[in-house]
């Protein structure tokens, strides 16, 4: 929509005066990563803003781990979510597609997107798992925020996405960016798409895969690939777009009580029937099965693959898989080491 | 509120619980309100503070205030749907999911197979097609079961629907895997009842209903003998949580047992995977 500049301490300052409002969460510093925190005046100088993708996806905030879902949530403080990259928006749009989808919508989700407002930021500093550019998204959003920054040296570029974003930024930035700070803006994009094409030229993730997905899905290759996996369920949880979850019902006599709670496909009782008969008793067809939902699967059911090419699946296997490896294996069909070493800013 | 919550299940008590056979009960259920379904379509039950799963209703879908589900007792769920006693109050949801294409089966020749507790659903199936008995050139309806005690709905099948087969053009192949002393009907496998079937396979379409090694082999027979992947009609059966799509437990392949299904022909899964587990 628009594009102003705001310097870094104007900025600090509008934080704060959200925080009277809203809860505003921002990332911050652990190690090498990024988690999100509830900002308030105290830890606001700890906040990062503008490095990369913190470790939770936006789905943490839109769709928690365990809640109740029927009776639905029913108060919301409205809410700032600072710090999404374009791999979360991404991913956003895969909940928006599942939860928004049809006759039936998740009353939550819901009223959560409704109350949440979402200000990402541009990817400055990838990490070594990132591979985005090979699903055809970029370091930086274009669509699905409220406000985007990206970080200059003094100040940010702030682009609006939306009305409530306006409204959150009206009387609080005196000037439109300039032309030079645009021309920062496309340079600093730029380099960041760069190092992700860089770093993953020696993978080979087909451009079209969600057409072409379904040719290798029967091949060999998937019985030794998968090996590493422990089934742990952590590339589940981690993912912007996974969604798969079960209900457990709490309900007392007729009072109906439901909670909604996620799942993983990579577990054994997944899918089981109370036969004891499961679809895919084999660990390395539940494997293969995360990896169709988000190549085939989805691509049919929404028209976008599933995956957003964020590494978190990379960076949080307890194997070591490195997703990228056993895309690459399968469609070169050759099998090869799937292992990754550790994961660091590029 | 906006709009009404996607997980609230209507309220109902039960009326009744007949014991089927050992393992299968039915369970009468009379619904808060009105409770519209079409045969084939599936409801997600449950027993308040224990869970809930999916069934289709085996009932007539012409009767809109009461509603009869047979379970088989296998897991959490099932086994606490047959505790189920008189005037207990439980929950459903639905219907949910693409009914039998009754439509499709017009001036066909149309042949059910049934087998144990897959009978449930062509009970419901039974009572639609005979309110638009008119509609089809024949019925034949098969049904198995492990013995003569494991059959469910013993009165009407054995009984009263075979004085149907008077008045209407409806005939039964009835056996069981093993027979005992009494038995009078056939004895072998499900899929021995279609042999030698007088039906115009070019004219005709199967529904198949039971559990998966008996939906593999009656399917491998039918097309065996003639019938086409696409007149063939088959009810999946997968875990399922949601009903709505959303949970994404029950797929095949890319295919949603809950709104795709229950119901597929099977030119549209044969290639998937797991297809009959």
């Amino acid at each position: 929509m628009a594009e102003y500049f705001i310097e870094i301490n104007r900025w600090k300052d509008l934080v704060i005066k959200w925080t009277e409002e809203f809860d505003v969460f921002a990332p911050f510093s652990y190690g090498s990563q990024l988690l999100y925190e509830k900002v308030s005046d105290i830890n606001v100088d700890d906040a990062v803003f503008g490095s990369v993708r913190p470790i939770q996806p936006l789905k943490f905030f839109f769709y928690p781990f365990r809640e109740k879902i029927l009776p639905e949530i029913n108060k919301l403080k409205k809410t700032i979510v600072i710090g999404a990259a374009n791999c979360d928006l991404s991913g956003l749009k895969i909940l928006d597609r599942v939860f928004l989808n049809g006759d039936y919508k998740d009353p939550n989700y819901i009223k959560r997107r409704e109350n949440i407002i979402i200000v990402s930021i541009d990817c400055a500093k990838p990490l070594s798992v990132c591979f985005c550019k090979a699903l055809g998204l970029d370091p930086f959003p274009v669509d699905g925020f409220d406000l985007n920054l990206t970080a200059l040296e003094n100040g940010f570029v702030i682009e609006t996405g939306s009305q409530s974003g306006e409204d959150l930024i009206r009387n609080e930035i005196n000037r439109s960016a300039q032309e030079n700070e645009l021309e920062k803006r496309t340079a600093l994009r730029e380099n960041s798409a760069s190092l992700i094409l860089r770093h993953n030229e020696q993978f080979h993730i087909p451009e079209k895969i969600g057409q072409i997905f379904k040719n290798v899905f029967s091949l060999d290759e998937w019985k030794e690939v998968w090996k590493n996996c422990v089934q742990c369920g952590s590339c589940t949880n981690i993912c912007p777009s996974c969604v798969c979850f079960f209900l457990e019902d709490t309900s007392k006599g007729g009072n109906f009580q439901k909670n909604k709670i996620w799942d993983s496909c990579l577990l054994p009782g997944y899918a089981r029937m109370a036969s004891g008969v499961s679809p895919r008793p084999l660990l390395y067809e539940r494997y293969r099965n995360r990896l169709a939902c988000k190549y085939m699967y989805m691509v049919e059911h929404f028209k976008m693959v599933g995956c957003t090419g964020c590494g978190r699946c990379i960076a949080g296997c307890p194997g070591r898989i490195d997703k990228r490896k056993v895309l690459s294996c399968v469609f070169s069909k050759r099998i090869e080491d799937v292992r990754y070493e550790s994961v660091k800013y590029l | 509120m906006s709009q009404s919550n996607i997980y609230e299940p209507v309220r109902c008590k039960v009326e009744d619980v007949i014991e089927e056979s050992r393992t299968i009960k039915t369970i009468v259920l009379l619904p808060e309100k009105e409770f519209v379904f079409q045969a084939g379509q599936f409801i997600s039950f449950t027993v308040p503070g224990v869970g809930e799963a999916p069934f289709t209703p085996s009932s007539s879908p012409y009767i809109k205030d009461r509603l009869e589900v047979t379970v088989m007792k296998t897991g959490l769920v099932t086994g606490a749907i047959h505790s189920l006693k008189k005037g207990d109050i439980v929950g459903i949801r639905g219907p949910y999911g693409k009914p039998y294409p009754l439509e499709n089966f017009y001036n066909k020749e149309v042949l059910l197979v049934g087998g144990g507790v897959g009978l449930a659903p062509l009970r419901a199936l039974f009572y639609a097609l005979l309110g638009t008995v008119e509609k089809y050139k024949k019925i034949v309806f098969c049904c198995g079961a492990k013995t003569p005690a494991d059959y469910i709905y013993k009165n009407q099948i054995l009984d009263e629907w075979q004085k149907l087969c008077d008045n209407f053009p409806l005939s039964f192949r009835i056996t069981v895997d093993r027979k005992d002393n009494n038995w009078k009907f056939g004895e072998g496998l499900v899929t021995k009842t279609l042999d030698n079937l007088d039906v115009d396979i070019s004219n005709s379409v199967a529904i198949v209903c039971g559990p998966p090694v008996m939906m593999k082999f009656a399917t491998l027979k039918l097309l065996d003998i003639g019938f086409k992947d696409k007149d063939i009609y088959l009810s999946m059966e997968r875990k399922m949580y949601c009903a709505v799509g959303h949970c994404r437990h029950c797929l095949i392949g890319s295919h949603f047992v809950c709104k795709d299904g229950p119901v597929f022909t099977y030119d549209l899964i044969k290639n998937e995977e797991g297809l009959w587990a």
